[in-house]
């Protein structure tokens, strides 16, 4: 496209030397064996999917990754689950029932709500008595209190 | 033309491996043309043709759908504008005077003393640190609009816009830069 459009004004000397300018701009030459640096780096980049197809033993590694992973989730979300339903089943075959209080609570005032205390053991826990030892009197003596401290002189 | 309707010919329906061969007449057909839209943003030969390797690779991609391309060389350009605008974007700290500076001494200067080659170096970076000034959408399509393959259609299309667009955006950037030029030249002359 040349400047003389017929949308353009007379020309003047500034855009005969830009038009110059920008023309030697646009023709300036491409460097030496551009096309066949373009033709390897092609080349190059045709030949990449097959070295990653090459290496592509990895795939099923990271399959394997993942079916392992697949089962332990499921695993563990069974164990879960058998855990969760069968702990009740358990716990119902012993469980006996509460006792209920007679008594009708009080109105107006606070109650127990029927709760009854059960001592979490029939038999007291007997503690042996230990025999008590002094203190040796070497102990005693190592450290004075500061009474006496203060009374000395 | 008839260059044009042989690409899209290579172009149209080539399923698997044969797109490959499709791909490389593209590159020896247009590595040039995209090598220098590249430079005339980046103002780098190694970022341009970087610029252009990343285009094909990009159209290695998308090499499935290239029987549905009408113009390749279109296509291509914009590809490539698009890449470039990105490495622009992201290079952004780099300073773009010493670009400008660089890229007059280099433009070609043949049959000139050494004399007239320093004033067309300093008139050529006037030149582009005006353009330089120019809004962007006006830059880009007075930059895009120096490439003698690219019509104001095909700009249009580059860039994603109408054609009665492009020549506004023409007519403003040219009524711009020459302001701007006249603007510099008369500082010029008042400063000696």
């Amino acid at each position: 496209m040349s400047w003389n459009s017929p949308n353009i004004d007379r020309p003047d000397e500034s855009r005969h030397e830009a038009e110059e300018t920008l023309r030697l701009v646009a023709e300036l030459p491409e460097p030496a064996q551009l096309t066949e640096r373009v033709h390897r780096r092609i080349a190059d980049a045709q030949v990449m999917p097959e070295r990653r197809g090459f290496w592509s033993l990895w795939l099923p590694a990271q399959r394997f990754q993942f079916a392992a992973a697949a089962a332990l989730a499921i695993a563990v979300a069974g164990s879960m689950w058998s855990v969760y339903h069968g702990h009740p089943q358990a716990g119902t075959a012993k469980q006996s029932p509460a006792p209920v209080q007679s008594t009708p609570p009080s109105a107006g005032h606070f109650d127990s709500a029927g709760a009854v205390r059960v001592p979490p053991t029939l038999k007291p826990i007997q503690v042996p008595q230990g025999s008590k030892k002094k203190p040796a009197a070497s102990h005693a003596k190592t450290k004075p209190s500061p009474k006496v401290l203060a009374a000395q002189p | 033309m008839k260059e044009r309707q042989g690409h899209s010919e290579i172009a149209a329906g080539l399923p698997g491996e044969a797109s490959s061969a499709a791909i490389a007449a593209l590159v020896d057909e247009y590595a040039g043309t995209l090598y220098r839209v590249a430079y005339s943003v980046l103002r780098n030969a190694a970022d341009a043709e970087d610029a252009v390797q990343e285009t094909y690779i990009r159209v290695l991609r998308h090499r499935d759908s290239l029987g549905e391309i009408r113009d390749a060389r279109v296509w291509l350009v914009r590809i490539v504008w698009n890449v470039v605008l990105d490495r622009k974007r992201r290079a952004k700290t780099r300073p773009e005077t010493d670009d400008i500076a660089d890229l007059a001494r280099q433009l070609p200067a043949a049959g000139l003393s050494a004399e007239e080659r320093v004033a067309a170096a300093q008139r050529h970076e006037q030149v582009l640190r005006a353009v330089a000034q120019l809004p962007e959408k006006e830059q880009r399509v007075l930059m895009l609009s120096a490439f003698e393959e690219l019509s104001s259609v095909e700009i249009a299309q580059v860039l994603g816009t109408t054609e009665s667009t492009i020549r506004s955006r023409l007519f403003r950037a040219r009524n711009l830069l020459s302001g701007l030029l006249d603007q510099s030249k008369i500082l010029n002359r008042s400063g000696r």
